[in-house]
């Protein structure tokens, strides 16, 4: 039995070996001519309808192009850029790039702008000179009607969320790992004072309600819909998504005390293989023509320039809606220092 | 010519692995200005938020390591020495168990027994029995000892293999049976397996990141914190992560260690000659072992057995909706299903190819022409054992992204770190088997006339032909569910089934993830069953 089975092993080592040099396929070099390349490769944070429906427009105004999508949350995929620097696969990325993020990615992205920016509405145009910041992102509750309705409850805000029938029954993404997560941090921050005392307060409390936070941000809305929470702590693309998929146990609540919104935007990568279909993807996204075409096909985003029309059909108008004003410039420069702040707290009630 | 080899082996180990796990070590204490620190050391330790991980890492692991081996021994027990009907598919079952994608049994389960999971609230709503909770602790525990426990099975069932049946009947003379003989006998002489095995779970349960991340909640491991800080969408911090990556190391390195210690209290050499008849397995007795051994499989299947359900239910985007269809299938195709399914195996088999070829020869430089420099290759190809796989990761795109080696993107970096990281497994099962073969057998040959290479290709090789299938067998488990060193690595040039699955799941679109984890069910267990036709062997032994 040994010799058949060596046998067999043999002529399995000899066939694989012979197939390998058929797997390590070269890479062709890209030549700039300034034309639309024929590839694109498109490194993004967003969701599948968000993906689908642009690839889908962008290849009607540019029939000829392939796009490849790189899916990735945006840490994956910025450390995947700075790995890839010298020898760069990705062409342009979208979403996860907000204006709380200040000069961080400086050396990963070309510092281009589109011509759109002046359309751009003023409290959304690019603050570090290399994000084209498409769409807002605001922070929302993902709340699971039929729970809240057996629980008893009525969730319109922050102050609900300390309501002890809620006790491990919500959901956040983790603030260190996920930029969903961070938002909503900045938006307690914006609600309740920026560093103020009664902003760790409320966190405190928030935290000893054991409120379960997790790395990945789809969870978030993902598991509000199916049952496993009352309550995600997310946003409104997401939410609205689940809205869009015919989620009839779902409503998104926008916090009484006040909502805010991050920008995300796109990047063009530096070093970038096909750099004239990626400008163009980004023109398409920044353009009110674009942002109209996309935003009617979605339902679920809103747009920053301030020509675009189109009509959200899963989000409620603005006006219904509180802000409460972020200050942005602080929220960079003080990231690290609250996000250790929130840490040792989270390790205090967490013994 | 062996001196030739340890010459290619020792570049190859340079070059691949000690060369960009250099880096690591050196970014772990580079302060910003570029001047020696060891400021990020102090950090972790000082803050319970990061210290704490390792404490729960270590518990959980240890709890997963004990649970396997609880349920793994007497199921290997029942396999080993009894004739169960349907052996086979136990077996192809088991080893399929712990073949599935890494996030695939935390999702699962949490459907199934979850606060709104299938099971619980069939349990609430017709016996009004309340389960409770299942994440944390009590979650990572299930998850992953249901995932693990077919790797101390198939080690054990090696272990079995090899007692000679004179010592059973031995103790039997001297009055030593049933249980008594269990535990004295078959125990101790299987203690090296046990240890090997437990080391090999503690090591697969300690660097997991999948599990914990869907199924943790509040309890925060090591590899879900050193992939926060390399990977997390909020400002990644490198030195502080290649410190925790260092911290990781050193741990898993001092386990490794007291493994080593351990084993080296058990030393013998068994070879037998008269292997156990197993004996049938009837009455009460055989009836409770045939629902232990399917019982145990069935359970561990589930979790694969409801994706492949879930992967023909319609869906709609990030929803499933009632009634069935092909949709799901139909939206893989356009998520790059069929690359994925030949990047597999083409990667799969060409990184398995390798590590076969090398484990042998490593295992003879290391075993017959012990020196110094034979050693070294010995330690360097045991380290990428005790490395969590984001390190590797990590390492292998900063050292080969720019020239004179370009590597990023392509299968060959691929390759590369399944081979790096995979090999350990079959370099042991390599090793121990040589070890276990008498130099005097090579020595007749030789003395015989023949050439030492004839000897080694028609005398040696065969020989460990055993040894070294069941150690592939386990490296092409661990090939096809890579995950975590994957995650910087792939692009969708060189994208596989298991990275088809996460980006689906992570993006919410399930959907298409349970087609991607279907199809690999249905890939390994072909590739399983191939196996057995092909070699005419029964199972898998160690």
């Amino acid at each position: 039995m040994k010799n058949r089975l060596s046998k067999c092993l043999w002529i399995l080592i000899v066939a694989l070996l012979l197939a390998l040099p058929l797997t390590a396929a070269g890479q062709k070099e890209a030549v700039d001519t300034g034309e639309i390349e024929k590839n694109l490769v498109l490194y993004s944070s967003m969701t599948e309808n968000d993906l689908s429906n642009l690839i889908r427009l962008f290849n009607k105004q540019y029939p000829g192009v392939k796009i490849e999508v790189v899916n990735g949350s945006a840490g994956e995929l910025t450390a995947r850029i700075n790995a890839e620097r010298n020898n760069p696969q990705g062409d342009l990325m979208w979403g996860a790039l907000s204006n709380s993020d200040g000069m961080v990615h400086s050396e990963i992205f070309e510092h281009w702008l589109t011509e759109y920016e002046d359309e751009i509405m003023p409290d959304y145009r690019s603050n570090n000179g290399f994000y084209n910041l498409d769409h807002l992102s605001t922070a929302v509750f993902c709340v699971n009607t039929d729970l809240e309705k057996q629980l008893g409850l009525n969730i319109t805000g922050y102050k609900d969320l300390l309501d002890p029938r809620l006790k491990g029954r919500i959901i956040m993404p983790d603030p260190n790992s996920a930029s969903s997560g961070w938002n909503n941090v900045c938006n307690m921050m914006a609600v309740f004072g920026h560093d103020s005392p009664e902003v760790w307060e409320f966190i405190e409390a928030f935290i000893k309600n054991d409120v379960v936070f997790n790395p990945a941000s789809s969870t978030a809305f993902k598991s509000v819909e199916t049952g496993e929470y009352v309550v995600g702590l997310t946003y409104e693309d997401g939410a609205s998504t689940l809205l869009k998929a015919g989620a009839t146990n779902i409503k998104m609540v926008y916090p009484e005390e006040g909502a805010s919104a991050s920008a995300f935007g796109c990047s063009l990568i530096k070093g970038a293989k096909h750099p004239n279909a990626a400008k163009a993807m980004i023109n398409y996204l920044m353009s009110a023509d674009g942002q109209s075409e996309l935003g009617t096909a979605l339902e679920t985003l809103r747009f920053t320039n301030a020509k675009a029309v189109y009509d959200t059909k899963y989000l409620p108008a603005s006006s219904e809606i509180k802000w409460v004003t972020r200050d942005i410039d602080w929220l960079i420069a003080n990231k690290k220092q609250v996000l250790d702040h929130w840490n040792d707290l989270y390790a205090s009630v967490h013994k | 010519m062996w001196s030739a080899l340890t010459i290619l082996f020792l570049g190859l180990f340079g070059l691949f692995l000690l060369y960009p796990l250099f880096g690591i070590l050196k970014q772990s204490v580079m302060s910003d200005e570029g001047t020696f620190t060891l400021a990020q050391f102090s950090r972790f330790f000082s803050k319970p938020y990061y210290s704490r991980t390792i404490i729960n890492s270590f518990k959980v692991t240890v709890a997963i390591t004990l649970t396997t081996l609880l349920i793994g021994i007497p199921f290997s027990y029942f396999y080993s020495f009894y004739r169960l009907k349907g052996a086979k598919v136990l077996f192809v079952i088991s080893v399929l168990n712990c073949m599935s994608a890494p996030f695939i049994g935390a999702y699962s389960w949490i459907l199934l027994l979850g606060r709104s999971g299938v099971i619980t609230l069939f349990l609430k709503n017709v016996f009004n029995i309340e389960i409770g909770n299942i994440y944390g602790f009590k979650g990572i525990l299930l998850v992953q000892s249901l995932k693990l426990y077919p790797l101390v099975f198939i080690y054990m069932n090696g272990a079995f293999k090899n007692i000679d049946s004179s010592l059973m009947e031995v103790s039997a003379n001297l009055g030593c049976v049933g249980l008594k003989r269990f535990f004295r006998v078959i125990m101790g002489l299987s203690m090296p397996t046990i240890l090997a095995a437990s080391l090999l779970v503690f090591m697969r349960a300690f660097a997991d990141f999948g599990t914990p991340l869907l199924i943790g909640e509040g309890y925060r491991t090591f590899p879900v914190e050193i992939y926060n800080q390399y990977l997390g969408d909020v400002g990644t911090d490198y030195n502080f992560a290649a410190a925790i990556s260092v911290i990781a190391i050193l741990f898993t390195a001092a386990i490794f260690f007291i493994q080593k210690w351990a084993t080296s209290k058990f030393q013998f050499s068994m070879n037998a000659m008269n292997p156990i008849e197993k004996k049938p397995a009837k009455g009460v007795r055989g009836a409770l072992m045939y629902c232990y051994t399917y019982l145990l499989t069935a359970i561990g299947f589930l979790p694969q057995i409801y994706v492949v359900y879930l992967s023909f239910r319609n869906s709609e985007m990030v929803r499933f909706k009632e009634g069935y269809s092909l949709s799901s299938y139909r939206l893989a195709v356009d998520k790059l299903l069929v690359r994925s399914i030949n990047n597999t195996m083409i990667l799969g088999l060409g990184a398995l190819a390798i590590i076969i070829v090398f484990s042998i020869l490593i295992a003879y430089l290391v075993v017959r022409r012990s020196n110094f420099a034979n050693q070294a290759i010995d330690t360097f190809s045991m380290l990428p054992y005790i490395l969590p796989g984001s390190v590797i990761g990590v390492a292998m795109v900063v050292a080969f992204s720019k020239p004179p080696i370009v590597l990023t993107g392509t299968m060959g970096i691929m390759i590369i770190s399944f081979v790096i990281r995979r090999m350990p497994y079959s370099i042991r099962s390599a090793n121990a088997t040589l070890m276990q073969i008498p130099l005097s057998i090579e020595e007749a040959s030789i003395s015989l006339g023949t050439s030492k290479l004839k000897t080694f290709v028609q005398i040696t090789v065969p020989m460990m032909g055993n040894g070294i299938v069941s150690g592939a067998i386990l490296s092409w488990v661990a090939i096809v569910t890579e995950l975590s060193s994957s995650i910087i690595l792939y692009n969708n040039r060189n994208i596989t089934l298991t990275m088809s699955t996460y980006v689906a799941i992570s993006r919410g679109s399930y959907g298409i993830a349970c087609v991607f984890s279907a199809v690999l069910t249905l890939l390994t267990t072909l590739s399983l069953v191939l196996y057995l036709v092909i070699s005419k062997t029964e199972d898998i032994a160690l």
